[in-house]
């Protein structure tokens, strides 16, 4: 991609500033792979990490769907609260997270949310994933993913794959983007081409033609040529691929299959070495308008044991890596009827970073007294979500 | 036109229904198809007598079981299939999860033999539209019921009509929460979804007026333009105790009964007045009248024409459709709001209108086919024989089509860029070969099925050329011909044995034409 058109590119955007876009062309230091998990549904961030004895937290919610200082299942105490005056503490099945607290790797930014913020999943997903800051819907639809012109950005080296993203259907966050590589399930079930060599020249040669003009011929293309770099650089077993076994001191949650894989496959690709610069990972299910208090400690437990280990299992590999975790929105303060919470505006954002740079400013807690409440419901949003996204892209992605 | 035509509005069209294109014109086919009278005995008779696998080891609470079973849960009631979700009843998981595994492969069934595929492209747009993720035993049991009573029965009716009956079915009352909803802290998920996904959609979402009900553009005529949050939260209040009968606990020694079904719990409802889209609700109105109101604000919305015509446009016409049907078809649906045929009506104005006939020749009114229309024009254009399969039925969710399984209530996206990744590719060009060599259990393609009508000895090469044609048209066959020649050295004739080891060749053959450009594209 030309430097002016990226300039083009990012001007529509949303950077923050024009000013540090001379450094561009000039990584300063070597890039780190990128991971983005998506927790869609809106995850209540109030019930992940709080300020347990705040006197509106403690009446806005049953204890079942805060979390507790004390009792049988107490929450954690982060080593840094996110407010100085209160306990702030994380949710007890996020305790795979602790150490990485207290070694400067792991971060969290509560109380950060869009700038239009909105109830709407489907319009907070769009905004947060599209390159714009804009809530237009006719803006929205036309603008291509928030990381594509990161990618873009890195001049296509042969033989790499630029992304990975763990789910069949297009990954919004990378629209514009074709040459990279989708895949759910096991990753060694999910390269070989059906009909081997002979199926491989017929597609050939009935795949030709000027792939710009024709998303067909172009993903065509794109998926024979990612397929054999695969395919050459996977380990195998004989000749068939060989199935992923992580060291046994890497403890991977095995109680949801695709979301394990998922986190697996990414850690591979990342060990194989191919020059993989953004993963996008979904892990759904945070919708939680009822019974929350099970299904969030599922949840919770399953996302930060499999952070934890494609963390750990890529440090093993001595690579590097930054994870960064988010949600369209967090969910409201008071709970609902149902034992659950509908949605709400601010959420949080974490962060796991192999080289402990501080990738998140320090929150600017609200507070939850009716008069700070956003519309006097929500988590007031202190910190511009797409702001921070697009610096961690740059620190990470443009060296 | 009236081929390509066809291809939109089939999941592949067959010789005959080519023919009869032809013979009597698009327009008459169309009309037919609108307005499905008979029955469809071929269809009926393949249900009838399908067989689905059932198979589970032994446990101290159940015996092993491995035989084949017909798909008996499709007719059956929500009340007949609701002791399937009993937990006090032992029984292995696979049995709960079977109603949805026999509406997965049925959806396959219908796709491939129904007579009425207009119908059924419809049932799968409502589907889609009013999406429910079903992987949850209560809500599986209670799909066929959602689907025969909800989605078939008004697919090609009035709109109005099926919001009231999904407003009231049990997988979505579970599915958004509504069924727990009591006055006090009301459950907003179904209230919001029916105004961003059912009805108004989020172009119609006001965000920035928030609370502020007497700025919205219209409010002060009574005909507010789109909706707020407070619409939102106050529609939530209206649907207060629309609940089913899941045996849960009202206090005292008193538990709803174990039905499933729907009713309407008084005391859990908030009886004070409302307002929602700028219209105020008398506190303390009849049974449901409340929800009922909304659901009819709601229906006849004009915006609600625009955002289902504009999806409507989406599916058949074009990615980014043309404004100009979109408004037009709006006026044909607000002009037939009552009218029991008001869907058939508007999807007659969109496939007899100019945009969808230039949108046919247009590179930029292309449409992928699903996988599931991908796979089941293959089997329909070469009449292959087609048996229920879960493998396949899995393939097409890993295709990205997940059938009764798609997560968020919105539905699959509706453009070409979501279906097409290398995962989705790599899956596209495996389903032809798979069919072929039948690795789902589809059925085993035989000599004969592809050498009828043929004298002998067997010209390989003039059975290719047949099916070739057949599976990608006149106009398309020469370039995929010539490329295939050449590539795989395919000499002017060869004779073909009777043994079915010869057949592997012209078999994989013919998948390489279902992998082919032309062929992914309706």
């Amino acid at each position: 991609m030309q430097r002016r058109e990226l300039l083009k590119t990012f001007a529509v955007g949303s950077l923050a500033g024009a000013a540090n876009l001379h450094s561009l062309s000039f990584a300063a230091q070597p890039t780190t792979p990128l991971v983005v998990v998506f927790l869609r549904g809106g995850a209540d961030s109030l019930h992940i990490a709080a300020p347990v004895e705040d006197r509106d937290y403690i009446a806005a919610r049953p204890p079942e769907l805060r979390i507790l200082s004390s009792g049988a299942t107490p929450g954690i105490r982060l080593p840094k609260g996110f407010t100085t005056e209160l306990d702030c503490r994380i949710h007890p099945a996020a305790a795979p997270l602790l150490d990485l607290f207290q070694s400067g790797h792991a971060q969290l930014l509560h109380a950060c949310g869009l700038k239009h913020a909105t109830r709407s999943h489907f319009v907070a997903q769009e905004i947060l994933e599209a390159n714009t800051s804009s809530a237009n819907e006719r803006i929205l639809s036309s603008t291509p993913g928030w990381l594509t012109p990161y990618i873009k950005a890195n001049t296509e080296k042969p033989q790499t794959l630029p992304f990975v993203a763990t789910s069949a259907g297009q990954m919004r966050s990378l629209q514009g983007l074709r040459s990279g590589l989708s895949l759910t399930g096991e990753l060694r079930w999910g390269i070989n081409l059906t009909g081997e060599a002979q199926a491989k020249s017929v597609l050939e040669s009935l795949y030709v033609g000027t792939p710009m003009s024709d998303p067909l011929m172009q993903c065509a293309q794109d998926t024979l040529r990612q397929l054999s770099l695969l395919e050459s650089k996977a380990p195998k077993t004989g000749s068939a691929i060989a199935a992923y076994t992580p060291s046994k001191d890497i403890k991977y949650n095995t109680e949801n299959y695709e979301w394990q894989h998922a986190v697996q496959t990414v850690a591979q690709l990342i060990r194989m070495d191919i020059g993989l610069q953004v993963a996008c990972v979904d892990f759904g299910g945070w919708d939680t308008h009822e019974y929350q208090t099970g299904r969030i400690n599922n949840l919770v437990r399953q996302w930060a044991s499999n952070v934890r280990a494609l963390f750990d299992d890529v440090q093993a590999a001595s690579k590097d890596v930054t994870i960064v975790v988010m949600s369209e929105f967090g969910r409201r303060l008071r709970s609902n009827s149902s034992n659950g919470t509908d949605h709400g505006h601010a959420g949080a954002l974490w962060t796991l970073d192999s080289r402990k740079r501080k990738l998140l400013p320090d929150t600017q807690w609200p507070g939850l007294k009716n008069e700070q409440l956003d519309q006097g419901l929500d988590l007031q949003s202190t910190a511009d979500v797409k702001q921070i996204l697009d610096s961690i892209a740059k620190q990470t992605l443009l060296g | 036109m009236s081929i390509e035509a066809l291809e939109r509005l089939t999941f592949g069209a067959k010789r005959a229904e080519i023919d009869a294109v032809q013979k009597n014109g698009l327009t008459a086919w169309i009309q037919e198809q609108l307005h499905p009278k008979q029955g469809d005995p071929v269809l009926d008779e393949v249900l009838r007598s399908a067989v689905l696998k059932m198979q589970y080891g032994a446990s101290e609470d159940w015996g092993a079981v491995n035989e084949y079973r017909p798909l008996g849960s499709l007719q059956k009631t929500t009340q007949e299939l609701w002791p399937l979700t009993d937990g006090q009843t032992k029984m292995h998981y696979a049995e709960r999860m079977r109603p949805l595994n026999e509406l997965q492969v049925a959806r396959t069934l219908r796709a491939v033999y129904s007579k009425w595929q207009i119908q059924e492209l419809m049932v799968d747009f409502w589907l889609n539209h009013f999406n429910v993720h079903a992987g949850d035993a209560s809500i599986a049991v209670a799909m066929p019921t959602f689907e025969r009573e909800c989605i078939r029965q008004h697919g090609l009716g009035n709109f109005a009509q099926m919001l009231s009956g999904v407003a009231q079915s049990t997988p979505m009352l579970i599915f958004l929460n509504n069924r727990s909803s009591r006055t006090g802290a009301p459950n907003e998920n179904f209230a919001r979804e029916l105004f961003e996904l059912h009805t108004l959609g989020k172009q119609h979402y006001l965000n920035d007026l928030y609370s502020k009900w007497k700025q919205v553009p219209g409010a002060d005529k009574g005909a507010p333009k789109g909706y707020i949050d407070q619409d939102v939260y106050e529609a939530a209040r209206a649907f207060t105790g629309w609940v089913i009968e899941d045996g849960r606990g009202l206090g005292g020694n008193t538990q709803l009964p174990k039905t499933g079904q729907f009713t309407y719990l008084e005391s859990w409802h908030d009886p004070y007045q409302k307002r929602v889209l700028a219209q105020d609700f008398d506190p303390f109105s009849p049974a449901m009248a409340d929800g009922k109101k909304v659901l009819l604000l709601l229906a006849e919305h004009p915006g609600t024409a625009l955002h289902l015509c504009e999806k409507l446009c989406r599916r058949f016409v074009a990615d980014i459709p043309p404004n100009s049907l979109v408004t037009s078809s709006a006026k044909v649906w607000q002009d037939n709001i009552k009218h029991p045929q008001q869907i058939a009506r508007v999807l007659a104005h969109i496939f007899a209108s100019q945009e969808f006939t230039q949108a046919l020749k247009s590179p930029n009114g292309k449409k992928l086919k699903r996988p599931l229309e991908l796979a089941a024009s293959f089997v329909r254009k070469l009449e292959l024989p087609f048996a229920p399969s879960m493998g396949l039925v899995n393939e097409i969710q890993h295709t990205g089509q997940r059938l009764y399984l798609w997560p968020t209530p919105d539905g699959h996206p509706d453009v070409t860029e979501y279906w097409l990744t290398t995962q989705t590719m790599r899956r596209r060009w495996m389903f032809p070969w798979a069919l072929m060599d039948n690795w789902w259990a589809t059925g085993v393609i035989a000599p004969e099925h592809l050498s009828k009508g043929f004298a002998l000895p067997l010209d390989e090469i003039a059975l290719l050329k047949h099916h070739c044609e057949l599976l990608v048209g006149p106009s398309k066959f020469n370039d995929i011909w010539t490329s295939l020649v050449k590539t795989l050295n395919i000499p002017n004739k060869r004779i073909l044995g009777a043994d079915n080891g010869e057949f592997n060749n012209l078999r994989h053959t013919l998948a390489y034409v279902g992998m082919s450009p032309a062929f992914q594209w309706k």
